[in-house]
């Protein structure tokens, strides 16, 4: 600043007498200066436009009045060091930050400088007034000089912040216009695999390809498995796009998780009774708390959790536990299976969208039967599940099997008011008090 | 997989032209006549679209269809000259080769270094966005690329056997 000072009074032809006359001025100026503060502020309240600078009314007409007297005081005070540019600048800046037109600044300097030059020629007689109206012209072009160049600082710093939001914002639309992208290749790959085998077995049919009626049945029910499936894969698209747009309306309310279970799980056992997979739930051997959630939704996470542990298991079991969570209001659910599992650097890949859990080599023996096409799915199962369980404020992971074998999925659900949970526990033969 | 099977021999698939000795064959015996049987690797991920692809192959005829999910057991049948053509889809997350998994692309590419002749290749994937074919042919190395749905059999059979060498081609 100190430079930039010394710069621009060597540009205005600024001498060391100017101060000197200027603070000898000081004491004759000081009558004229309230005149100074009403006129300029008269002049901002005639502008429509200056008139936002003082839009909380009379406390702010008395600030810029005050404000305008002490700036008129100081251009006679001598001294014009780096504290008084400072203050000129952060008056500018001040000005930009108000929204304060540069116009309507330029305009009320001019003024002030025709008024400070007329109070000079009415206190010096007229053979001895040229040297002070100069020094008058001269601190005005100092002051000008230094308010400008703080408007135009502040200008370019909001400026320079503003594009900086808009490259940001122009990245992050670019980022989502090219993950729209992925999403319809994805979309468009994840449906060509179930038309392929629609359209070709409903052709082989249809081209009289068959060697027999029975041939003709099996292959039409392989093309039905496979309409089914797209049908799955475009009810996950739904639900996917529901739970992007939050398009889901929630009914949390207060359920005994219980009869959430009660209701779910059967659905469940169906599909694992057609595989060799026995579900058991081990959750009967505890009391359940009252969860807050939404029905329908926690529902679907279920279902999705452990359909996905039913796919993925061939023999054995898929056990659900529940138990309170450490250290939070919430009550956490685990489905365990004894299936492929998932490698440890797998498991946070497999809640993204179009991730399918992957077998190993062992597994790969039993690719060819037709009932893996049940195990196909877009992928989008475990996303929608997570999507979901973080709308009602839970949390979902996956680790790997108890035993080593398999791989658990684990959520938590907030439990419901302790009152309500307690009255409602009380009509269960457990004794209230487990289930808070 | 058999060639032929039970039963009636369908309209279209044409006995072999060539073939003096068609009519001295068992019934259905529907591989070239006389000539080898073209053998068609298949690797898709998806098993109903390879059975597709499968019955789609030996209801023409001269086709023999083996699945592959086994990237070794493949190679070992390719290095030792038993496989004329390999079909075989892009996005494959079942498949292990050497630990890590590997898609259509890279299993083209190490098909043809497994093979001495040249391993007629065809890509039938589901990826049909705009760039998608170049990409993949040039990336693979492939013959051909088809884009899924391919449920027409005639010409998928006829794109295999354009491939083909002329001795091979039954019809």
């Amino acid at each position: 600043v100190e430079s930039f000072i010394e710069e621009i009074k060597q540009f205005i032809g600024w001498t060391a007498s100017d101060a000197e006359l200027l603070a000898s001025l000081s004491p004759r100026m000081q009558r004229h200066l309230p005149g100074l503060a009403e006129q300029l502020l008269a002049s901002v309240e005639r502008h429509p436009g200056a008139r936002r600078i003082l839009c909380s009314g009379a406390a702010d007409a008395a600030v810029l009045r005050q404000g305008i007297l002490s700036w008129a005081r100081s251009l006679f005070g001598g001294f014009y060091d780096e504290s008084y540019a400072q203050l000129r600048l952060e008056c500018g800046s001040q000005a930009a930050r108000a929204g304060f037109e540069q116009r309507y600044l330029l305009a009320a300097m001019a003024n002030a400088r025709a008024y400070l030059v007329d109070s000079v020629a009415k206190e010096i007689p007229s053979c001895e007034q040229a040297p002070g109206i100069r020094a008058v012209h001269r601190i005005l072009d100092l002051d000008l000089n230094l308010i400008c160049h703080g408007y135009l600082e502040q200008s370019l710093r909001h400026l320079k912040l503003l594009n900086a939001e808009l490259e940001q914002s122009a990245l992050e639309l670019a980022e989502a216009s090219l993950s729209k992208d992925e999403f319809v290749a994805h979309v468009s790959h994840e449906l060509r695999s179930p038309l392929n085998a629609i359209l070709g077995f409903i052709r082989l049919v249809l081209d009289g390809l068959c060697h027999s009626q029975e041939e003709e049945k099996q292959v039409l029910r392989d093309a039905q498995q496979s309409a089914q499936l797209l049908l799955r894969i475009v009810n996950d698209l739904l639900d996917l796009h529901r739970v992007t747009a939050n398009k889901f309306a929630l009914k949390i309310q207060a359920y005994p998780l219980r009869q959430l279970l009660d209701a779910t799980l059967p659905l469940i056992a169906v599909q694992a009774a057609a595989k060799d997979v026995q579900i058991i739930d081990e959750t009967l051997d505890t009391a359940l708390p009252q969860v807050s959630t939404d029905e329908v939704r926690f529902r679907q996470v279920l279902i999705n959790v452990l359909t996905n542990a039913v796919k993925f298991t061939d023999h054995g079991a898929v056990v659900v536990r529940g138990f309170p969570h450490a250290d939070e209001n919430s009550f956490c659910l685990e489905v365990e299976d004894t299936g492929i599992g998932v490698p440890a650097g797998q498991r946070a890949s497999v809640f993204k969208k179009f991730v399918r859990a992957v077998g190993d080599a062992s597994h790969a023996a039993a690719r060819d039967r037709a009932d893996e096409v049940q195990r196909a799915g877009a992928g989008l199962g475990l996303h929608i599940a997570k999507r979901l369980v973080e709308l009602m404020d839970g949390r979902i992971g996956l680790e790997s099997g108890r035993r080593g074998k398999g791989s658990v999925i684990w959520f938590t659900v907030p439990l419901a008011a302790k009152a309500k949970t307690q009255r409602r526990a009380s009509r269960r033969k457990q004794p209230a008090g487990a289930s808070a | 997989v058999k060639p032929g099977g039970p039963g009636v021999r369908s309209a279209s698939a044409k006995p072999g032209s060539s073939s003096g000795s068609a009519t001295a064959k068992p019934a259905g015996g529907e591989g070239a006549p006389g000539a080898r049987a073209v053998r068609v690797a298949i690797v898709e991920d998806n098993p109903l679209v390879a059975k597709f692809f499968r019955l789609a192959l030996e209801r023409a005829g001269g086709f023999e269809v083996e699945a592959f999910q086994d990237v070794a057991a493949l190679l070992d049948r390719i290095a030792a000259g038993e496989i004329s053509l390999l079909l075989l889809d892009i996005t494959l997350p079942h498949l292990r080769w050497k630990g890590r998994p590997l898609d259509g692309v890279e299993l083209a590419r190490l098909a043809r270094r497994h093979c001495r002749a040249h391993l007629p290749i065809v890509v039938a994937t589901a990826h049909a966005m705009m760039g998608d074919r170049e990409r993949i042919l040039e990336a693979s190395g492939a013959d051909d690329l088809m884009e899924k749905p391919i449920y027409d059999a005639a010409e998928l059979v006829a794109r295999l056997r354009r491939l083909l060498p002329m001795a091979a081609v039954s019809d």
